[in-house]
């Protein structure tokens, strides 16, 4: 189950390219080729510019006339799709603390 | 998982560079989609197997106007590749780089440097089965695909079929029905460039098909049409019924271009460029999709229908 504060992250044998508004996916690894509506191309767009599923909730709720909770279920439902078809995958969550650099001996 | 690893005994030894000791003196030139191909370092029964192979489109020798790509034969021992008693294994592996693309397979591997120019080697064990266990052909299409594609154009895994108003090109994966339409069509009277795999270039005029000398089904037991035709339909097949032809948005309309588009598609450093390729295609030549059952309907829908 997708919540709002998971990270997402294109998968490394994945590539993506905007045809009409809408995307094209590649798989590599696997040879295969999918379609994703305007909205799951504008939702793979913003994470690959880094943003969070917080942050893509509050960019698209700018960019569509919707009601919030429409748009979040819309959204956790597309991420579920990509997700699942392995266009995306968890980011790993940041360090949470910065490493310690070594002592000189 | 290391490129070649089914089939070789040491991957990490894969050659980095064009270089080794050559079959023989030999060579052959063959001729197809406006290119040269030249294949040098033939012993004398590669070089004879090659022209059966490829019979009138082979020479001695470029003939310096085309563009020509050459391909180096290099002997190496068998030795090297995995000997583990199975069936001969037509199926091969591609790996990429920015700068070539390697591929292994059974007794063979080689690989394509984009250079400029674009240039091929091959090394293998197999003097006449080089060609008798489709080898060099394997490689050939490798090499065709990414030749087209830095021309401008694209090889894609279709039937291409001739009528006087044009050429109608037909494409899908292996049993979408590309041999089964291209004997429709023979038998409604038109010709068959390749029923299995054409090169496609748009061009000022429009789109334009020819032959690729890799034939399916069909082609194996037949003479095909010669020739360069501007394209009139270009369609992904379904089989099914009632007969019918159906717009693709651009986006699905690229997807299944792509699908079509082998050795290239999983390139990820050629991804962009390829994309790019199929939308100019598909700008100048829109694809649809045809529904095609088992009878010649399909041709008068394409004629009544042309893409608008």
């Amino acid at each position: 189950m997708i919540e709002s504060a998971t990270s997402f992250r294109k998968r490394a044998d994945v590539r993506y390219r905007k045809v009409g508004g809408e995307g094209v996916v590649v798989k590599q690894a696997a040879g295969e080729v999918l379609v994703l509506s305007e909205v799951g191309a504008r939702v793979l767009d913003l994470l690959e510019a880094g943003a969070g599923v917080d942050g893509l909730l509050r960019t698209l709720a700018g960019e569509y006339d919707i009601d919030q909770a429409t748009l979040e279920r819309d959204v956790l439902v597309h991420l579920q799709e990509l997700f699942d078809a392995e266009v995306i995958e968890i980011a790993p969550a940041p360090a949470a603390f910065a490493d310690t650099p070594a002592s000189p001996a | 998982m290391t490129l070649g690893e089914r089939f070789l005994e040491e991957p990490d030894l894969f050659p980095a560079r064009q270089s080794g000791a050559p079959w023989g003196t030999e060579r052959v030139v063959i001729h197809f989609a406006g290119n040269d191909y030249a294949c040098d370092g033939l012993s004398a029964s590669q070089a004879e197997g090659l022209r059966a192979k490829f019979g009138k489109l082979c020479s001695t020798a470029a003939d310096g106007v085309r563009p020509t790509v050459v391909i180096r034969i290099f002997r190496v021992g068998p030795e090297d590749f995995v000997i583990d008693g199975r069936e001969w294994e037509f199926d091969f592996d591609l790996d990429y780089t920015a700068t070539a693309v390697t591929f292994a397979g059974f007794h063979f591997m080689g690989r394509l440097d984009f250079g400029p120019p674009l240039c091929a080697a091959l090394w293998t064990p197999e003097d006449e089965r080089l060609v008798s266990h489709a080898i060099f052909e394997n490689v050939l299409r490798v090499v065709a695909a990414y030749h087209l594609l830095e021309q401008g154009g694209v090889l894609l895994h279709s039937a291409a079929v001739v009528s006087d108003a044009g050429a109608h090109v037909f494409f899908g994966p292996s049993g979408a029905g590309k041999s089964t339409i291209s004997r429709l069509s023979l038998d409604a009277g038109c010709a068959v460039l390749s029923d299995d795999m054409n090169a496609l270039r748009v061009t000022a005029g429009g789109v334009v098909v020819e032959k690729l000398p890799f034939a399916g089904d069909l082609g194996q037991t037949m003479e095909t049409a010669d020739g360069i035709y501007a394209v009139r339909n270009l369609c992904r097949l379904e089989m099914g019924s009632p007969a019918a032809l159906r717009d693709v948005r651009a986006a699905p309309a690229i997807a299944l271009l792509l699908e079509c588009a082998p050795f290239v598609n999983r390139n990820p450093y050629k991804h962009d460029e390829l994309i790019e390729k199929l939308e100019a295609l598909n700008s100048r030549m829109p694809v649809r999709v045809l529904t095609f059952a088992m009878d010649n309907r399909f041709l008068r829908l394409l004629r009544t229908q042309e893409p608008g």
